[in-house]
């Protein structure tokens, strides 16, 4: 199985591909570090100029391992001015999550064999 | 994390909201206001369904409409995500599609009338600028005709396999 840092690198790369409005991508990490556990999900935060400003809103998505995403996921979708407002502490996210490392951009992502 | 029990409640009610919409806009006797009402409650049922996913309290998302706009593209793109997979390409303009459709169809609740400058939905008479009353028994929605064009229809295999993932 692929590790979630290769599946969640993976996933950022093709919504980068896919969406052209994707300016930045962030993996979230669950509070008392439970990221490293199987069963948690990876969870991105990504900054898309094409979305509407509506809050955090995290999305879940079942694993689908034939299509080469092997963990279920949970994606937050926020636009460039809500992560300033996160950046700034007016906002927040659920469950504790922090902001890990970017994932972007293009190099990270193209390093992993597909 | 585990498909709880809600999100397989939601989805499922997006699946028989679905199959309605599609087993009415085939009847020409039934105004398209309320075939087009089933598929945006199906739309809705979906995004909550993944909402749920995360926590997000399904009584809480009963009483909201506004979720269409902001979340289908994000549901349209992990399918085509998926499908990219296998066959890497291009979306630009599906999405594109995507966006308009998932704009249009929120529209369709009386709730999203975008700051009254969208009265047209699918349930309650409106009066337009021009003080014309509109009944939406009566109306045709013009701006949700692509769904009749191949980008509907590849909207709708997206919203389809979307639900069935989940229900």
């Amino acid at each position: 199985m692929t590790s979630k840092e290769d599946v969640a690198i993976r996933m950022a790369l093709v919504h980068y591909e896919i969406e052209e409005g994707l300016r930045e991508v962030y993996r979230l990490h669950a509070a008392s570090g439970a990221e490293a556990e199987l069963d948690e999900p990876i969870k991105l935060l990504e900054v898309n100029e094409n979305t509407i400003s509506a809050g955090i809103m995290p999305l879940g998505f079942a694993a689908d391992p034939a299509s080469g995403f092997d963990y279920p996921c949970a994606i937050v979708e926020i636009t460039p001015d809500e992560f300033e407002q996160l950046k700034r502490g007016e906002i927040q996210l659920p469950h504790g999550w922090t902001v890990g490392e970017p994932l972007f951009g293009r190099k990270e992502a193209s390093q992993v064999s597909p | 994390m585990s498909v709880t029990s809600w999100t397989v409640a939601f989805a499922k009610q997006a699946r028989a909201d679905f199959a309605t919409w599609s087993l009415l806009k085939s009847r020409p006797d039934v105004p398209q206001c309320h075939s087009l009402q089933f598929l945006q409650m199906s739309c809705e049922k979906l995004v909550k369904a993944s909402l749920c996913l995360f926590g997000a309290d399904p009584y809480k998302l009963q009483w909201s409409h506004l979720y269409i706009e902001k979340n289908i593209p994000l549901v349209a793109r992990q399918q085509l995500a998926k499908m990219s997979r296998a066959k890497p390409r291009k979306w630009d303009a599906v999405l594109l599609n995507v966006r308009h459709l998932a704009r249009e169809i929120e529209r369709l609740s009386p709730a999203a009338d975008d700051g009254g400058r969208r009265p047209d939905n699918c349930e309650y008479p409106w009066e337009d600028a021009a003080s014309q009353i509109h009944v939406p028994a009566e109306h045709t929605f013009t701006n949700l005709r692509l769904l009749n064009e191949p980008a509907g229809r590849a909207f709708l295999k997206i919203m389809h396999a979307a639900i069935e993932e989940l229900a």
